[in-house]
C-alpha cells in the first residue's frame, strides 16, 4: 500500500474500524515508514493536546439546575379524579357526600371558574411552561418596551400572524416590562413579561386554532383554565381566535387576579 | 399539534437522567459552536426540549450522546443556515499550511502548547473542520457517529480531520513562531 492510502486509514485504525487483516497491514507500514509514523505520532500527540488542554466548559450550576427544573417529571397522573373514582366504587354513599361538598367549592373568587388541575398537562400548558422558562432566562430585556404594547404597535403588530388591537395593562401590582415576538406550537406568538415583585410572569398570546385548552375545547368559553406543570401555575383562556397564556411561579390567584385584568382591558 | 407516544413517568424520569448525564458535553460543543453565553445556554436548551419530544424517535442501542449531539447541530444548522453554505478556507491559513511543510520543530510545538493557543488556532478553523475534529477527537465519537451528526459522507469527516488537524497544527507553529518574534 502507498504511503498515501496509508494515512486515509489512520483514522479507520484509530476507530477500529479497519478489518484485522487490513490493520495488520498498516500497523505494519507504519513499523517501517519513517514518514507515516511521524505523521501518526503528531496527529496522536496532537489529539492529546486537545483532549487535555483545549477548553470543553461545562454547563454553569445555574443553567443546570434549571434545565433540571425544566426537564423534571411532571406532577403525578394519580389524582384526586382516581382516588373519588375508587371511593365512589367503595362508599357510594359517603361519594353523594363528596360530590356535594365539591359542588360547593366549585365558587370561584373574582367569577372565574377553575376547570381543571394538574392532570391537565397539554401541549399548550407544556410549552407555555416551556417558553416561560426559555423568556427567564434570557438576559437581554425584551425587545419591545413596554410603552410600545399599550397598545401594541403596527411595527410588531405586522410581524404576528393575527390582527389586533392588542393592548397590555400596566399598574403597581402587575408591572409591564416588555414583549418580544417569539415561537411557540409552530406559530408566532406575542410573549409580553409581567412582573409582580421580583417574580416574573410570562404572558403568551397566540392564534388558538387547533390548540387544545386543558379542558374540552369550546365549551367554557369566557373562563380561565388553570393547570400546574413543574412547580409552575398556568392560567388559559380563549378570547376570539386567541389564547391567552399566563405562567408563572406565583400563587393561582395572583395569576387569576391578572387574568381578570387583561380580561377586562 | 401531531401526537405522539407519550413516555410513562418512569421512562421520562431515566430518559432525563441520561439527558443531564450529557449536558456538560453538549455546553462545550455549543461553546465552540458560539461564544456568546446567551445563545449557547438557548441552543443547549433547544436540544433538550427536543431530545424529549422526539424521545421516542431515539433507537435503544445507538449512541444516545451522539443522537443528542445530532439535533444539537441540526438546531445549529436551522438557526444559522451553515448546513448550506460550502466550507470556505482561510486562504491565511492555507498559508501557514503551505509555510508550514518545511519542517518547523512541530512536536515541541505541540507539547507546550498551552490552553489558549489550542483554543486560539481552533477558533481560527473554519467551522466544519473544527466540528469534525473537536468531535472525533475531543468528544471521542467514531467516524460513523461524527458523519451522522454533521450529516456528511463518511469520506467527508475523514477529509474534514485530515485538513482540520493540518490548520490546526501549521497554527499552532504559526501562533509559537510570532509569540517568540516578539519575545
Amino acid at each position: 500500500m502507498s504511503c498515501e492510502t496509508i494515512r486515509e486509514s489512520l483514522d479507520e485504525l484509530r476507530d477500529g474500524a479497519l478489518a484485522e487483516q487490513e490493520a495488520r497491514a498498516v500497523r505494519e507500514h507504519l513499523a517501517c515508514c519513517s514518514s507515516c509514523a511521524t505523521e501518526w505520532g503528531m496527529t496522536e500527540m496532537l489529539r492529546e493536546a486537545i483532549r487535555d488542554r483545549a477548553s470543553a466548559p461545562a454547563a454553569p450550576s445555574a443553567f443546570r439546575e434549571a434545565m433540571t427544573r425544566l426537564l423534571g417529571p411532571k406532577p403525578t397522573t394519580v389524582s384526586w379524579v382516581a382516588r373519588l373514582q375508587e371511593a365512589i366504587r367503595l362508599r357510594p354513599l359517603a361519594a353523594v357526600a363528596v360530590a356535594a361538598a365539591l359542588a360547593i367549592l366549585v365558587v370561584v373568587p373574582l367569577n372565574l371558574q377553575v376547570l381543571s388541575t394538574k392532570e391537565a398537562v397539554t401541549p399548550l400548558v407544556e410549552e407555555s411552561v416551556n417558553e416561560h422558562i426559555r423568556q427567564t432566562l434570557r438576559e437581554r430585556l425584551p425587545e419591545i418596551p413596554s410603552r410600545e404594547l399599550q397598545p401594541v404597535h403596527g411595527t410588531h403588530q405586522r410581524r404576528l400572524e393575527f390582527s389586533g388591537p392588542l393592548s397590555f395593562p400596566d399598574d403597581l401590582e402587575f408591572q409591564l416590562v416588555g414583549g418580544q415576538v417569539s415561537y411557540v406550537l409552530g406559530r408566532r406568538v406575542l410573549a409580553v413579561t409581567y412582573r409582580k415583585g421580583d417574580r416574573p410572569i410570562t404572558l403568551l398570546v397566540l392564534p388558538g386554532a387547533g390548540i387544545r385548552l386543558p379542558e374540552q375545547p369550546g365549551t367554557h368559553a369566557g373562563r380561565v383554565y388553570h393547570a400546574a406543570d413543574r412547580g409552575f401555575q398556568t392560567v388559559h383562556w380563549q378570547q376570539g381566535p386567541l389564547i391567552y397564556s399566563l405562567v408563572a411561579d406565583v400563587e393561582h390567584a395572583d395569576l387569576s387576579r391578572l387574568a381578570e385584568k387583561l380580561q377586562q382591558k | 399539534m401531531t401526537d405522539r407516544p407519550v413516555l410513562s413517568e418512569e421512562e421520562q424520569r431515566r430518559f432525563t437522567q441520561a439527558l443531564l448525564e450529557h449536558l456538560d458535553a453538549l455546553h462545550s460543543f455549543a461553546w465552540w459552536l458560539t461564544h456568546r453565553r446567551e445563545e449557547i445556554e438557548e441552543l443547549v436548551q433547544e436540544t433538550c426540549l427536543r431530545a424529549l419530544r422526539f424521545a421516542h424517535q431515539f433507537q435503544p442501542g445507538t449512541n444516545f450522546k451522539a443522537w443528542l449531539f445530532s439535533i444539537l447541530k441540526h438546531e445549529w444548522f436551522r438557526r444559522t443556515g451553515l448546513a448550506r453554505r460550502e466550507v470556505q478556507s482561510d486562504p491565511a491559513l492555507d498559508d501557514e499550511v503551505f509555510r508550514c511543510q518545511g519542517g518547523t520543530p512541530e512536536a515541541e510545538v505541540i507539547k507546550s502548547a498551552l490552553r489558549e493557543d489550542l483554543d486560539a488556532a481552533l477558533r481560527r478553523l473554519p467551522e466544519e473542520y473544527r466540528s469534525a475534529v473537536l468531535l472525533f477527537d475531543l468528544h471521542g465519537f467514531s467516524l460513523k457517529e461524527t458523519a451522522e451528526i454533521l450529516d456528511v459522507p463518511d469520506g467527508t469527516v475523514k477529509s474534514r480531520l485530515s485538513r482540520g488537524r493540518q490548520m490546526l497544527r501549521a497554527s499552532l507553529v504559526a501562533y509559537t513562531e510570532s509569540k517568540s518574534r516578539e519575545q
